[in-house]
């Protein structure tokens, strides 16, 4: 069946086509909203509000984009409210992570495990940037439209959130593979 | 003079420097160094994985707000089908196939020289792939319904074939026996097709015990 075969019978409310749909996409969503997120649990919420509002939205769906940018769009707008209502409703700490994951197992998966685990550890407003930029690749001036800043504002909390994933890439301890040490 | 600051050269990932910035970087390989982990490190974060999967349980919680917002059709429950319950449903669909031509045949006959026999080499009915459990059920339920309907019409037909000719019904119940062989190649252990089955094969040999009889006891 077509995606767009799809996406009429989950306008109807078929359940097994927003079962096909989740399948196909769940993933990606799920991708950018942990790292926008920096915790599971948070993202597991985000990522299903991102479902629901895309579900409700689906009538709105002209074809104009591909499916998935548009409902890339909706779960980063999901993160970003979902952050929003969190900030104003608990202001607390993040827990600080759990030591840095290893594996022997290659260097790019150490190298992977590293990068998300300084994402994790990044201020929000920092992180939100730089995954937008850097790892989603939003200009600044998309940025500046989905975070309601300027695009001054947006590139200067990028080069603060890339300066400081260096330092905690060279604090995090350094990953010995094959008897050499892994670094960026 | 100074190094530049990290996030200077955070900068410099995307913009070019100034003059004053392109003299120092000139004469400094720390903060040529600096730059290149930090053009390497915007590499690397451009090179995450777009997917990741989300917990297995993340599915069953969307579903049950879905419905609970009325965002789904309620949809009847389906229990999972395994693998011989699909084979016996490809089965049966292909049975009442063959099933279902016998009795056409059999209904618009008058003579024998009218049934039109299936062809025992034609092709199999094409069983459509059912990729979805949901509609693996749906097919099996159809194929249930239909199932039924034909036992009825069988047991309908068989009745009233006691008075029909013998010649005619004889050849209905070879359709019958095609039929049932070959959904019992497909499920070979099928309580009902085999009853089907063995029970055309009788009706067929009692049939055939009726026409020798009606021939004076000369069969060949």
């Amino acid at each position: 069946m077509t995606e767009s075969e799809l996406i009429q019978r989950a306008r109807s409310g078929d359940e097994a086509a927003i079962r096909t749909l989740y399948d196909r996409h769940a993933p990606r969503v799920f991708a950018v909203v942990r790292r926008l997120a920096g915790d599971d649990a948070l993202a597991e919420d985000w990522a299903q509000e991102a479902w629901v509002q895309a579900i409700r939205s689906l009538s709105s769906f002209r074809g104009d984009a591909k499916f998935s940018t548009w409902l890339h769009r909706i779960a980063v707008n999901a993160a970003l409210q979902g952050r929003r209502s969190r900030e104003r409703h608990t202001r607390h700490e993040e827990p600080l992570p759990d030591e840095l994951p290893v594996r022997e197992s290659g260097g790019r998966t150490i190298l992977r495990l590293r990068l998300e685990n300084a994402l994790r550890r990044l201020p929000e407003g920092m992180r939100r940037v730089l995954v937008l930029h850097d790892v989603e690749g939003y200009t600044h001036e998309e940025i500046a439209q989905v975070l309601g800043v300027n695009v001054g504002t947006s590139k200067s909390q990028l080069f603060k959130a890339r300066a400081r994933m260096r330092e905690l890439l060279t604090e995090a301890p350094v990953a010995v593979h094959g008897g050499e040490a892994c670094r960026i | 003079m100074s190094h530049l600051s990290r996030e200077t050269l955070a900068r410099l990932v995307d913009e070019p420097p100034t003059a004053a910035e392109t003299e120092h970087l000139e004469s400094c390989a720390e903060c040529r160094r600096e730059l290149d982990e930090l053009i390497a490190l915007t590499a690397a974060l451009g090179d995450l994985p777009d997917l990741l999967p989300p917990p297995p349980d993340a599915w069953p919680a969307l579903a049950e707000r879905l419905r609970r917002e009325g965002l789904v059709r309620p949809v009847p429950r389906v229990r999972r089908l395994p693998l011989p319950a699909l084979r016996a449903a490809a089965a049966v669909l292909i049975f009442m196939a063959g099933g279902v031509a016998g009795f056409v045949a059999r209904d618009g006959m008058a003579t024998p020289d009218r049934v039109a026999r299936q062809d025992a080499t034609a092709p199999l009915p094409r069983i459509q792939p059912v990729n979805e459990i949901e509609e693996a059920a749906l097919a099996l339920s159809e194929a249930e319904e239909r199932y039924r309907a034909a036992l009825a019409r069988y047991t309908e037909l068989a009745g009233a074939g006691e008075g029909a000719d013998p010649i005619a019904r004889l050849m209905t119940l070879d359709d019958i026996v095609l039929a049932t062989s070959r959904a019992l190649q497909e499920a070979p252990a099928d309580p009902v097709i085999n009853g089907y089955h063995l029970t055309a094969l009788a009706q067929r040999e009692a049939t055939m015990r009726q026409i020798v009889k009606a021939s004076g006891g000369i069969w060949y």
